[in-house]
């Protein structure tokens, strides 16, 4: 973590994101350590800072985790949106918020049955001292139980169902990656009450904006229903901070406001940021990233006919050699070991001849040849973009075709027809 | 005042303003130094930045981004123009970028007045951010007046449906531009059911701004609301969009925007119907700041 002394000033740097630095001023170092498990394995840097604009600082590996004057505009989003969502939650499970931010709001709701379950025991002591105004008294309430392991393991061996399960998570970088893995879903659905909520944290909109729409489609996998809610943290750079919400239960996150309203009336809660109109207004996402959920795909596939092609160039194995490296150039994707041409199919005339296959690092090309017909069938599968007119226009030159025809769509997209892109040409 | 203990040729950091003194700052990777001079009113400076692409910056300070401008100009342009149920005529002060002309030419408009006071902005955002303005400044119903908004708003009355005040912070040439008077003159100059939107600040960063803008609306006009987005190039949390109107607004429901929206036949990549109504829902500490 880079603590800067600046013309005599102490200066924090976040450097989450490469191109766009975050710094804060920091008054005083009131505590730093690199904590380990209870192997001795080594965990994180922690360190909490006094800051002058957002008073106390808590800080794992050089990232900001919370801030004193923003916290409750995460933590409050976090908890209410699910516990409302919820008809009646009872039991609930933290997994991470060693802060206690999350304990906290929790605890606003007349539960039953706390977890909290936080790998790094150092977080929840070290808070608790220097930020005795996050969570105070929370951490005396008798209904919490306190589990210090990896949450992918507790949520594997507990005997336990849970109305609501919140991931509290760092960036899924550090000991946190377990919790951002689908099998680490699959076994908190197991764990989960019939009309049980989960939510989990996915970035931030403008500079992590694949995490959200990636995150939303592994939870839409999972869950009969998958729901964002958007927050603003002004210490979480990067646009909106969102959070994905699923349910086993088809509209089990609709949200009635007036039932909604009622509760939050009989509950008498004091929050900063939540109100029920506000649970639906975060629920109302910008235009842009509404597309994005729309179209998450997994890649792209150009599928190639090409007829009456030079028969010398389809049946040279160095030709065909020639082809697997060029068509990774022009569609600049590195070749994962060398192409593989083998020559078979003779039990019948058509199939009879080569055959090729290169693997490439974000899929392959594959192709088949027919010198009976004088066709090659090609097809072009990669998960990063690339430009299907040169690579069609670039086959077709290749083997001499004198027609083509081609189809471009989107893979993993759950829907072909309306993506499919058909050219259809003829010299 | 110039940043000088972060920016460097690599980094791009704004300038500490009077209202939030160096506390906390954001830094964009710089790409390239597109261009560096002064006007007559003010320093302008044209960044390309990794993260946020082409940045315009008017005295230290960032004015709209490339990667984001959509969200601002979409916020302080459709949000008043979906509010008023046929506008005509439009005038735009400030706003030398293109991006709320953009927007506003979107609308099935009849003519576009924008009152800009520095030149140098409008020819030197023609150059270096040609995907904000795109069209508009060749647009037919386009008006470009080079001059002070203040006088031509003074000299119009009853003359326009919608005004947009795109205008940068209040310590540079726009320093008259927030006062009680200004508004009141405004109002003179819209139409009996004339709409006025506008850029009052960071909720975050500038609560004090916010609030005076927000409550001198309140003074001047009968109906009044105010909006959130959060623009990330702004580094400032939410930011706040004030709308002022002298014919009810509060009765417009949901339905009639979507038919208004639908109309038009909008692509738009951030506000919608929806998100007129959300971004009006404000949590209890936003609320604070504009009641306090």
């Amino acid at each position: 973590m880079a603590l800067e002394k600046i013309k005599k000033e102490l200066w924090f740097r976040e450097e989450l994101f490469p191109d766009v630095n975050q710094m804060i001023k920091v008054s005083k170092v009131l505590f730093r350590k690199k904590t380990k498990d209870s192997k001795g394995k080594l965990l994180q840097d922690l360190a909490i800072l006094e800051t002058s604009r957002f008073g106390k600082m808590l800080t794992l590996d050089g990232i900001v985790q919370l801030t004193e004057a923003d916290e409750k505009y995460y933590h409050e989003a976090l908890v209410h949106c699910p516990m409302f969502s919820h008809p009646n939650p009872k039991k609930v499970l933290i997994i991470g918020g060693g802060d206690g931010g999350s304990l906290r709001e929790c605890l606003k709701h007349p539960i039953k049955l706390i977890d909290l379950v936080d790998i790094d025991e150092d977080v929840i002591k070290l808070t608790k001292k220097y930020m005795p105004e996050i969570a105070g008294s929370s951490w005396n309430d008798p209904r919490l139980k306190i589990h210090i392991e990896d949450g992918a393991n507790f949520i594997k061996k507990t005997k336990k169902f849970f109305d609501i399960i919140i991931i509290d998570s760092p960036d899924p970088i550090g000991p946190a990656k377990s919790l951002f893995e689908t099998s680490f879903y699959l076994d908190c659905k197991k764990k989960l009450s019939s009309s049980g909520i989960i939510i989990r944290q996915t970035g931030s909109s403008v500079l992590q904006p694949e995490e959200m729409p990636s995150g939303f489609r592994q939870m839409e996998e999972i869950f009969s229903e998958a729901k964002v809610f958007i927050t603003s943290v002004a210490t979480y750079i990067g646009g909106y901070f969102t959070f994905v919400a699923g349910c086993p239960k088809k509209d089990g996150l609709k949200g009635d406001l007036s039932k909604i309203n009622k509760r939050f009336k009989q509950l008498k809660m004091e929050t900063e940021w939540y109100t029920p109109a506000m649970h639906k207004a975060s629920m109302v996402i910008p235009r842009e990233l509404e597309e994005t959920l729309k179209k998450t795909e997994f890649g792209k596939e150009l599928i190639v006919d090409l007829y009456d092609c030079d028969y010398s160039v389809i049946t040279s194995k160095k030709k065909l050699y020639q082809f697997a490296k060029e068509i990774c150039e022009v569609i600049d994707m590195k070749p994962y070991g060398e192409p593989i041409i083998p020559n078979f199919g003779f039990s019948l005339s058509k199939t009879a001849g080569p055959s090729l296959v290169q693997l490439i690092e974000s899929s392959a090309v594959t192709a088949h040849y027919s010198p009976h017909w004088q066709i090659v069938c090609l097809n072009i599968f990669t998960c990063r973009d690339f430009d299907p007119e040169k690579a069609f226009k670039f086959s077709k030159d290749f083997f001499g075709a004198q027609r083509a025809t081609a189809f471009f769509l989107k893979r993993g997209t759950r829907s072909f027809d309306k993506e499919i892109k058909i050219t259809n040409v003829e010299n | 005042m110039t940043n000088k203990i972060f920016s460097n040729n690599k980094w791009f950091f704004e300038d500490d303003v009077p209202y939030d003194p160096g506390t906390t700052q954001i830094g964009l990777k710089i790409k390239k130094k597109l261009y560096s001079g002064k006007s007559s009113y003010q320093r302008i400076d044209f960044y390309d930045t990794y993260a946020f692409g082409k940045i315009l910056v008017l005295d230290g300070i960032l004015q709209t981004s490339e990667k984001d401008e959509f969200v601002y100009h979409e916020m302080l342009c459709h949000t008043p123009l979906f509010l008023h149920k046929n506008p005509k005529k439009v005038l735009i002060i400030g706003g030398g970028d293109g991006g709320a002309l953009e927007e506003t030419l979107k609308h099935k408009v009849e003519e576009v007045v924008m009152v800009e006071i520095d030149k140098k902005v409008v020819d030197l955002s023609k150059k270096y951010l040609p995907s904000i303005s795109k069209n508009a400044f060749r647009d037919k119903r386009t008006k470009l007046i080079i001059g002070d908004g203040k006088a031509f708003i003074e000299k119009n009355t009853n003359a326009f449906d919608v005004i947009i005040l795109d205008l940068s912070d209040p310590d540079g040439p726009a320093k008259e531009l927030i006062s009680l008077i200004f508004y009141k003159n405004v109002k003179k100059c819209l139409k009996k059911d004339g709409v006025i939107s506008i850029q009052s600040g960071s909720f975050s960063v500038q609560p004090k701004l916010v609030s005076t803008i927000y409550n001198r609306i309140k003074k001047v006009f009968p109906f009044y609301e105010i909006h959130k987005a959060v623009v990330e190039a702004y580094q400032a949390g939410e930011y706040s969009f004030t709308i002022g109107a002298k014919e009810n607004i509060n009765k417009i429901t949901k339905a009639q925007l979507e038919k208004r929206f639908k109309k038009n036949n909008l692509k738009l990549n951030y506000y919608s119907p929806d998100m007129h109504f959300a971004s009006k829902v404000l949590p209890k500490y936003i609320k604070d700041i504009i009641t306090s």
